[in-house]
């Protein structure tokens, strides 16, 4: 499985982004991380009063955790392509596909595919630039 | 164990029903329920055949639809075709949306060069959809969990119908000692 591993910025971040998740992530919150590996768990980052945390969503409840320092840049101001991976929930490989598609959009990155890892969960796959 | 054949039964539950795997509470609340569809790859002696019936997943189902790639003479192999086989429990086609964006789509399937197909931790089928063929990836480079060996490549022979490939690809991988689990 294609996993990013470099640093990374986010260039445009206004109230609140959901980000592909770093597969080796800097120190992450305990409960971020089991987020990671729940299918019915999403997390993402947001800007509150100035401040960045991560957004753990799980049954419709919400708990906020410190995020250490800014998002990463999605955009490499060297204009390498880099490779993003975020699982996403799925009841058919359409709406993987859909899901994924959507999400490369609100983020500005280019949709590559979809990878089915376990059960209803799918690898979205993402990178940044067309190469 | 033959390879000849490689049978994707896609299982199309009727709108509504939840596969045997998911419960109510289990879709995230911010989830519309709509239509699921499960997936099962298996290697065959013979192409499906419309209308037969197949006990898959703790339900019986029947094949509505066939859609076949064929192998390329470009890249040889054991596999002779690949077939997504359209299942409904009544045997009625089923309406599926095309793609999301019209955006044509490759089918790559991980294979061990063994005979069997790549699992995933919970031994569901590995497999991937993306806009680029992975024929691209050097020989003998990790792919995935696996070091890939060669490719076999697929296409659409029969009438194309929504969801189709633009083409298919089987990655044949041999899984090093190293990276086995015992």
């Amino acid at each position: 499985m294609l996993r990013q591993t470099g640093a990374i910025a986010l260039t445009t971040i206004l109230v609140a982004v959901s980000l592909p998740k770093k597969v080796e992530a800097q120190t992450v919150n305990p409960a971020v991380q089991a987020c990671f590996s729940n299918a019915a768990c999403t997390a993402t980052v947001v800007l509150l009063g100035g401040v960045y945390y991560w957004a753990v969503t799980q049954s419709g409840v919400t708990q906020h955790f410190p995020h250490d320092g800014e998002p990463g840049h999605l955009e490499n101001p060297e204009g390498s392509t880099e490779q993003w991976e975020e699982t996403i929930w799925a009841g058919s490989i359409s709406e993987a596909i859909s899901k994924c598609q959507e999400f490369a959009q609100q983020n500005g990155v280019v949709y590559v595919g979809v990878v089915h890892n376990r059960g209803r969960s799918y690898v979205c796959q993402v990178r940044t630039y067309r190469s | 164990m033959t390879t000849t054949h490689l049978v994707k039964f896609v299982l199309v539950y009727p709108p509504g029903q939840l596969p045997p795997d998911v419960k109510a509470e289990d879709i995230p609340d911010d989830e519309p329920i709509g239509s699921f569809e499960d997936y099962i790859f298996q290697f065959s002696e013979q192409p499906p055949e419309l209308g037969t019936n197949h006990h898959l997943n703790g339900n019986q189902w029947t094949i509505a639809q066939v859609q076949t790639y064929q192998a390329l003479q470009s890249t040889p192999g054991a596999t002779k075709a690949v077939h997504i086989a359209i299942c409904t429990p009544d045997g009625a086609v089923p309406q599926r949306p095309d793609w999301s964006g019209g955006q044509p789509q490759v089918l790559y399937i991980p294979a061990l060069t063994n005979g069997t197909l790549a699992l995933n931790e919970d031994g569901t089928n590995r497999y991937g959809i993306a806009v680029e063929t992975p024929l691209n990836i050097p020989l003998n480079n990790i792919f995935e969990d696996w070091t890939l060996k060669y490719f076999q490549s697929f296409e659409l022979v029969s009438a194309s119908a929504p969801q189709s490939f633009k083409d298919v690809v089987i990655c044949w991988c041999k899984q090093e000692p190293a990276l086995v689990v015992v």
